[in-house]
């Protein structure tokens, strides 16, 4: 499948995590933050080269923020309290979320989002978290302007959008009205309106009347009114306590909408609707009746949107290298690269194929730029196409594809600093902290004398660097047959490279006790998929991109049922999201007590 | 003035002018155009606007209207190229500012200032952007720095101003830096520390912003009646999304609901802005476009495919300097927040436009790691930058107001997030070769009135931006004492 074009994929998802204090290992620094120590659904890395260099000051390893060890008990830990499902920070629709609904909404072509809203601070983990939104006047400006003009394109009189919204007379009077502001407002609100919420829009209708609006422009304002409100532009959930600890289930609505975004990226569809009002999304199996029949809707793209972000792949269209050192780098060779991994992992979603062999699949998505930068032979026809891939080099799944090993590049050069803390904070869950302050910057720019991995020496022979390079540099060195644009290759400035490496330092080996060293990124990516922590890790990601929160050590015991295939299978894709979805932590919430209001009403 | 309402770390004011403000009676929030018409009618002349052109009725009336401006340019600066080798009121344009000849008497070239609140080894491009106009850290996870000089002088104004402050940026890709929050990459207005103020990359909303939707309706009466008619609708909308919101957060905890507050503040500005155009004299609020029509570049991809900048930089640059020019020359704001690029990889991948093309991508170039090949290519892209940066000045220059041209009555602040792409420092760098003082790149243009004095390279000694900012805030009127991390102290030496 192609890369899908916006509105469905968020393609400027970019994303840097390092999380909390400097390199001891500690993970949890991070005071002001929703939860202190928590691990987070981590978004992806990406052509960020914060810094200079090899691998000194700022070479961020553009990291999503994975967990924190003691969520899935390895090494650290153990909850052992009473489940709790906790609560999720009202989101706002990220603009991508906005086309997708208002395209559902009104069947308009227009993208708002795309093309007028300003970037989605997209953040430490995914791009849905409530936590980390907020709202600028100017972006009510915006969904003003957005409104008016969606509301205009609605009413034209003769289109297709008027004939489904306007189903009777507007100039009959209120009970005309009143039947269109009821269905619209149900599809807009995605709840059914109370009667004092009907009599409010009656009334504006009125009030456009006496500014001498014509009947078909009062519904016009409703309509503009319905796509400015907060309960169509928010997502609320409601606690009858909002300071009690007592979880209850979601109502039918609101489970129906995080099924719809997260697999919809936008509002239910009408069969939703229906189970939510017939009550029939309450049982475990109803869940996952719908959400496979969502999966096999063209709009389901959840396989692309989680994988984009959990992976960093957003960056692989953005990113751009020397074109004298990669002449063979271009848009189209981009778009394929984020598609050959969005469609490998829309398959293993599909199929159900076991979440280890992400990391070891014999076959994969070629097109004809990928054949070509692979050096196997092209595919017949035009378009990604499923093949089995007869190159050794290429049997690490998505640790040899060229989108993972371009994003964690910089423009002239590999970095094994950034591929290392990647592996360890997206794969593994075991995110590296941020380098102390005052480092001497190191020289950047393309590599001339020595490999990397005799450059890079000095992090490992210094103890305060040592600390953390020690895990990353032996990850990375492993990768760097992959040059910056995912080619194999076999020399570095003239000298042969060494991709020897090993789970070292604390952060890639916790236990201490040396495991076997590895050769290359294929026997890494045997490594890391033998690894206790992957699959957990994959889970782990999954459920903070469901979610919407940042995952706290109250979500280990759920982690540890999500991971749990059913009749002690391999766990595949598939199982992993039909678990999120069944669990009670997302079919759930509760207050807090420190959620009490002392006064009402705003600023 | 409005000082009273700011309730930030990041400033604070003169005790005894804060004591003067409270003591003062509360001003009926009459707009200003009002009253001019009111007095028009006493005294039985023909209104201000047939007698004179509008920027001179106000001059007139009041006392000039000041602005004030920050203007972003990415990545750092090429010191060697940068920075003037003399000193004084004779100095010689260095390459890279030789386009400013034109309006050199206007201009202030700074060296020897710093910006160390903003020193940041891993983010600097993260949070450059803000540490630039705030003199602050930017924190993470969550969204907090400190609130923007701009912003202090802008709501310094109240509503004086139909917009209280304008944000526009040269693209709307921003990226995150070792996990800071992508939105400060992006973002040098902050009406506080947790409110950023992003800014809007597509020329046409702008257009829209200050036209209010595009049609001049002066002496249209079918315009005039169909804007009063859109203008009451909207109103409408918002009262009732205002009581939605009220119903909404009545059933939320306390995280929610300060969502929730966002979108109110929000939902109230709009609402302000509504009522000023509802109460202003039919046609006279709207700023007149001229010839100019609406733009229609939008965002999208580059023309190399790599990046998310604006097609054709420099027509969209021209666009945007036209826009900002008639925003200050109609009084529609007189705070504008310009980010040429965003910093780090949000800047340009390719400049096509130069002649000869430079196919490298700008941050990429930054890290020049002290080859003068490299530095002497981001000297040229610079002085493309600063060939714009010298046409809006001499637009401004040569609109009149009374004596003065608005160039004269405004602060125009222009820099980069970091003073050096190499090594991301906020200070003094060194270059091999090149022993003239450096520090971060910083240009003042206007006088605001005849209180600065322009027209001269004044060399500091490691000198806090954040002191400049102080002083140019006292300028413009505003009683600050103290600004960000570092500043203590109105910068000296700025006055003639």
């Amino acid at each position: 499948m192609k890369l899908p074009t916006a509105p469905r994929l968020s393609p400027v998802w970019l994303l840097s995590g390092l999380l909390a204090a400097g390199c001891t290992g500690k993970i949890g620094g991070s005071a002001s933050g929703p939860s202190t120590g928590t691990p987070s659904g981590g978004g992806g890395t990406t052509g960020i080269a914060s810094g200079s260099g090899t691998g000194g000051a700022g070479s961020t390893t553009a990291t999503g923020a994975g967990s924190t060890t003691g969520i899935t008990g390895s090494g650290g830990a153990t909850f052992t309290g009473p489940r709790d499902p906790g609560r999720v920070t009202v989101r706002r629709l990220n603009r991508a979320e906005y086309d997708n609904t208002v395209h559902d909404l009104l069947g308009t072509a227009q993208t708002p989002g795309a093309t007028t809203f300003p970037d989605d601070a997209p953040q430490l983990g995914f791009d849905n978290n409530g936590d980390l939104q907020t709202l600028s006047p100017e972006q009510l400006t915006l969904y003003q302007t957005a409104a008016e003009s969606l509301a205009a394109e609605a009413m034209t009189v003769g289109s297709a959008e008027r004939s489904k919204i306007v189903t009777c007379d507007l100039t009959t009077g209120t009970a005309c009205a009143q039947t269109l502001i009821n269905n619209f407002g149900l599809l807009a609100f995605r709840r059914p309106l109370t009667t004092t919420e009907v009599g409010n829009y009656v009334t504006l209708m009125a009030t456009a009347a006496k500014a001498g609006a014509t009947s078909d422009e009062q519904f016009r304002t409703v309509l503009e009114a319905f796509l400015q409100s907060p309960n169509f532009l928010f997502r609320p959930e409601f606690d009858s306590s909002v300071t009690s600890m007592t979880p209850h289930l979601l109502s039918p609505y609101e489970t129906a909408s995080r099924l719809s975004y997260a697999i919809y990226r936008s509002m239910p569809d009408q069969t939703l609707f229906a189970a939510a009002a017939a009550g029939t999304l309450a049982q475990v199996s109803d869940i996952q009746t719908q959400v496979q029949r969502m999966l096999a809707d063209p709009k389901g793209v959840f396989a692309q949107t989680f994988a984009s972000q959990w992976l960093g792949l957003g960056a692989v269209t953005t990113q751009s290298f020397d074109s004298t050192l990669f002449p063979e780098f271009n848009a189209s060779l981009a778009s394929s690269m984020g598609g050959e991994v969005l469609d490998f992992f829309n398959e293993f979603l599909q199929q159900n194929e076991p979440v280890s062999q992400l990391l070891t699949a014999n076959f994969s998505y070629i097109d004809k730029n990928l054949a070509s930068l692979y050096g196997i032979s092209a595919p017949t026809g035009t378009g990604l196409t499923r093949t089995t891939l007869s190159n050794p080099q290429r049997a690490g799944g998505l640790l040899t594809m060229a989108g993972v090993l371009s994003v964690t590049s910089y423009p002239v050069r590999t970095s094994v600093v950034k591929r290392g803390a990647w592996v360890l904070s997206q794969l593994l869950c075991a995110p590296v902290p941020a380098p102390p302050p005052n480092i001497p910057p190191f020289p950047t720019g393309a590599i001339t004398a020595g490999t990397q991995k005799e450059i890079l020496a000095m992090h490992r022979t210094e103890p305060a660097c040592a600390a953390c390079h020690d895990s990353m540099d032996n990850i990375g060195i492993a990768m760097e047959n992959y040059d910056a644009v995912g080619a194999y290759r076999t020399m570095e400035n003239g000298i042969a490279i060494d991709a020897s490496g090993a789970f070292e330092g604390g952060i890639a080996d916790p236990s201490g006790v040396p495991g076997a060293p590895f050769t290359g990124a294929v026997q890494l990516a045997a490594t890391v998929a033998a690894d206790p922590r992957f699959t957990p890790c994959v889970a782990q990601n999954a459920l903070g991109y469901a979610l919407g929160r940042t995952l706290t050590t109250s979500d280990a015991p759920y982690l540890a049922d999500i991971t749990t295939a059913p009749q002690g299978a391999t766990i595949g894709v598939r199982d992993v999201l039909m678990n999120v979805v069944a669990s009670d932590v997302f079919r759930m919430r509760r207050g807090d007590p420190t959620m009490a209001t002392t006064t009402t009403g705003g600023m | 003035m409005s000082i009273l309402r700011i309730r930030d770390k990041n400033v604070s004011f003169d005790p005894r002018a804060l004591a003067a403000e409270q003591r003062k009676p509360a001003k009926l929030l009459i707009p200003r155009r009002a009253i001019l018409r009111g007095a028009a009618a006493c005294i039985a002349l023909p209104t201000l606007e047939s007698l004179l052109s509008r920027s001179e009725a106000r001059a007139q009336a009041v006392s000039p209207a000041l602005r004030f401006m920050c203007w972003h340019i990415p990545v750092g600066v090429w010191g060697p190229s940068w920075f003037p080798v003399d000193t004084g009121t004779n100095y010689t344009l260095s390459p890279t500012l030789t386009s400013l000849a034109p309006v050199k008497s206007k201009v202030l070239v700074f060296a020897g200032i710093q910006n160390t609140p903003a020193v940041n080894p891993q983010g600097s491009h993260g949070c450059g952007p803000p540490g630039m106009t705030t003199c602050m850290q930017g924190q993470k996870p969550q969204i907090q720095v400190g609130i923007s000089v701009d912003q202090v002088y802008a709501q310094s104004l109240g509503t004086a101003t139909r917009i209280p402050s304008l944000q526009i940026s040269g693209t709307d890709s921003t990226f995150s830096d070792v996990s800071y929050p992508a939105v400060y990459n992006g973002t040098t207005a902050w009406a506080s520390a947790t409110q950023p103020l992003p800014p809007i990359a597509n020329a046409g909303l702008i257009f829209d912003q200050l036209f209010a939707g595009g049609a001049t309706t002066s002496g249209n009466p079918t315009a005039i009646a169909a804007a009063a008619k859109r203008l009451a609708l909207r109103k409408s909308v918002l009262d009732e999304v205002m009581g939605e919101q009220a119903a909404l957060v009545a059933r939320l905890g306390a995280i929610d609901k300060a969502k929730l507050d966002e979108y109110l503040t929000s939902v109230r500005a709009s609402e302000t802005a509504v009522q000023q155009a509802m109460t202003a004299p039919a046609g006279s609020n709207i700023c007149s476009a001229g010839t100019m029509t609406r733009p229609n570049i939008t965002n999208g991809p580059d023309t190399n495919g790599n990046g998310k900048q604006i097609p054709d930089p420099p027509t969209y640059s021209a666009m945007m300097i036209n826009l900002m020019t008639l925003a200050f020359q109609c009084d529609a704001t007189r705070v504008i927040n310009y980010q040429q690029m965003n910093g780090g990889h949000s800047s340009y991948s390719s400049f096509p436009w130069l002649t000869p093309a430079i196919n490298k991508d700008h941050h990429g170039m930054s890290h020049h790691n002290g080859d003068v090949a490299t530095g002497l290519l981001l000297a040229r892209v610079e002085a493309w930058e600063i060939s714009l940066f010298s046409s809006f000045l001499q637009k401004l220059d040569a609109i009149k107001e009374g004596s003065n041209s608005i160039l004269d009555n405004s602060l125009i602040f222009l820099s980069s997030e970091i003073a050096d792409g190499n090594g991301h420092n906020q200070g003094a760098t060194s270059y091999a070769g090149f022993s003239a003082p450096t520090g971060k790149p910083i240009l003042l243009a206007g006088s605001a009135g005849g209180k600065i004095s322009t027209g001269r390279h004044a060399i500091y000694n490691n000198a806090a931006q954040a002191d400049l900012f102080i002083a140019l805030l006292n300028t413009l009127g505003v009683p600050a004492k103290t600004f960000g991390a570092a500043g203590t102290a109105p910068l000296t030496g700025l006055t003639a």
